[in-house]
């Protein structure tokens, strides 16, 4: 009790004697936030690997069936869509946002542009917007009869294609959509990393004959590489859980065909739609899984990234 | 090394001149280009929310409508409860930042400047947290909350968003870097916990509140897989719910739909354009929010 050493203030004596009214005050503060997360999160998440071993509606007492859940999804091949689809969503997402948002940040950092400030609001304009309405005006500018698009291709001669309608163009959509509402947030991050580093490096390579693209492959990647990866992760993490875009264009269904079928929409459709909630927790198990290796991955990196953010 | 470069300059100024004049024109040209990708599609929804039904299946399209019909706003208005929508995303979006800048400020100023036995492992839980993805959660605390009567009602949507590990987390790593030294002095001047809380540490951390209440807004403003589980009642829903399943209902009608996603995303915009300068540096400030 006398000795209590944090992780993150070691050797500050004058706080291990805490007196009593501040060790009050303290234990005052969190009982309403940590109830909530105890509620919300904690028990949710233990109940979670509960009933993915249960039958369960949320009417009748959860029944116990052992892994038949993990059984039948790893068996059904709509499942087997899903996780292709949202690895393929993902991986896609991961690369196009990262290639734009550093191509972006890239010109938004050259002293001599003008309007800098300017092009960076804007390009992080669709962040700000919800999903729901984004993904609905796509819909609308992907529309193989009268969207925008198909007119565009007809400038250059290309015949107007299905888009959402087509089961082997649908998910392309989705993923422009995500590269158009994302890629700003990359921007934002890469921009503030590229303005990290020192002048003195860009002049000592300057001295040596080195140019654009030289600067760009020897000095910004490699001291920016930790945001790289960091925004890889993060995007990676967030792309997984892909779900409004989906839901809001193909009404819940991840068609045409189960092409834009992907987990978290499998979830939601058969746990809530269906009321199988054992089954739901099971697939938000296998997710939970996947992502757990790709955080371990983020947490590892996580420290020299953001070392070298500075931020 | 030097030779090099002197013979390029020798070369011609001019054509160096010319190279990077090029060059620069096509940074500018990208640079422009991508602000239009992403500016045309919001002008575009303006001008369709504008036009009538017919128009919109006028192929190839007419851009601008050839009469604005500024009554499909009343249409909207009289077609879905639009209004009722907007309330029912304030009313909760408004508590629900309120509550976190208080709970979030108040837990991670205890996590930063106090000891006390168990601090570590409860703030390791909550860091924990952090890593729990939200469809693990989402169906055990539908049923938690069921078995509260809290499914189709505010305080269902509310109470599990009024408080979150990242922002606890943020504040903490904000609030380290305030003096203890202030603190001490503080009470020595016998100032009460809650008065240093209020006076002291809320004022020195106006940049991490400003970081968290956008990102809370945002984040409770355009939610929809959890309004979408727990609302039941079109009474009930809120702007993006309203949104998707207008969609559902009057389907191909676009300037209907292009109008209320207009009016959806007009506040966001306008704030967004405001306060774009605390955006960006939340962000920063935040490191990287997953």
């Amino acid at each position: 009790m006398g000795k209590v050493i944090t992780l993150t203030m070691p050797i500050k004596k004058r706080y291990s004697k805490l007196q009593a009214p501040q060790r009050r005050f303290a234990y005052l503060a969190l009982i309403i936030p940590m109830a909530v997360l105890i509620t919300f999160v904690i028990v949710p998440t233990i109940l979670a690997g509960y009933y993915s071993l249960n039958d369960f509606n949320m009417i009748k007492p959860p029944q116990f069936v052992g892994l038949s859940n993990f059984v039948e999804l790893f068996s059904d091949p709509i499942f087997q869509a899903a996780l292709r689809n949202t690895i393929v969503y993902m991986v896609a997402c991961v690369a196009a946002q990262l290639v734009v948002g550093l191509g972006l940040a890239i010109i938004v950092t050259r002293e001599w542009l003008l309007g800098r400030t300017f092009f960076r609001t804007i390009y992080f304009l669709p962040v700000v917007i919800s999903m729901v309405a984004v993904s609905i005006i796509w819909q609308w500018i992907f529309d193989s009869r009268v969207g925008l698009i198909n007119l565009a291709l007809g400038f250059i001669g290309i015949a107007p294609q299905p888009w959402l309608s087509s089961a082997s163009q649908a998910l392309l959509v989705i993923i422009i959509i995500s590269v158009w509402k994302f890629s700003g947030y990359n921007v934002v991050i890469f921009t503030a990393a590229i303005q990290n580093i020192s002048k003195d490096y860009y002049e000592a390579a300057a001295v040596d004959g080195s140019n654009g693209w030289t600067d760009f492959w020897f000095i910004t990647l490699p001291l920016i590489s930790p945001t790289l990866l960091f925004a890889i992760i993060t995007s990676a993490i967030g792309s997984f859980q892909v779900f409004d875009s989906v839901y809001v264009i193909t009404q819940g269904m991840g068609g045409p065909n189960f092409s834009t079928m992907t987990l978290l929409v499998y979830l939601y459709k058969h746990a809530f739609d269906g009321m199988r909630f054992g089954y739901g927790s099971a697939v938000s198990i296998v997710m939970f899984g996947i992502l757990m290796i790709l955080t371990l991955v983020q947490l590892r990196i996580g420290r020299s990234s953001s070392e070298a953010m500075n931020f | 090394m030097a030779a090099i470069k002197n013979s390029d300059v020798y070369r011609g100024s001019t054509s160096r001149k010319i190279n990077k004049f090029l060059s620069r024109a096509v940074v500018y040209v990208i640079a422009i280009l991508a602000a239009i990708i992403v500016v045309f599609p919001l002008i575009w929804i303006i001008f369709t929310a504008f036009k009538s039904l017919p128009e919109t299946y006028v192929w190839p399209p007419t851009w601008l409508p050839v009469r604005w019909r500024f009554d499909n706003i009343a249409q909207l208005f009289k077609t879905i409860p639009f209004a009722r929508y907007f309330l029912n995303s304030v009313v909760v979006s408004l508590p629900i930042c309120i509550l976190n800048l208080f709970f979030c400020s108040l837990s991670g100023y205890i996590f930063a400047k106090f000891n006390f036995p168990g601090k570590n492992v409860i703030f390791i839980a909550v860091l924990a947290t952090i890593m729990i993805p939200f469809q693990v959660t989402m169906i055990p605390a539908f049923a938690i909350l069921k078995t509260f009567g809290w499914n189709n009602s505010y305080l269902g949507l509310i109470i599990p968003a009024m408080v979150g590990a990242f922002g606890i987390f943020l504040m903490r790593q904000f609030m380290m870097s305030i003096p203890t030294e202030l603190i001490e002095a503080a009470r020595m001047d016998g100032a009460s916990e809650w008065r240093i809380y209020l006076q002291l540490i809320v004022p020195s951390s106006r940049h991490a509140f400003a970081a968290l209440a956008i990102f809370t807004f945002l984040d409770s403003w355009n939610a929809f897989l959890w309004p979408l589980i727990v609302i039941d009642t079109p009474a009930m829903r809120t702007l993006p719910l309203g949104l998707a399943l207008l969609k559902t209902q009057y389907i191909s009608q676009w300037p209907l739909i292009m109008m209320a996603t207009l009016l959806t995303s007009l506040p966001v915009i306008i704030v967004y354009i405001i306060f774009q300068g605390q955006f960006t540096r939340g962000i920063l400030l935040s490191g990287l929010k997953q």
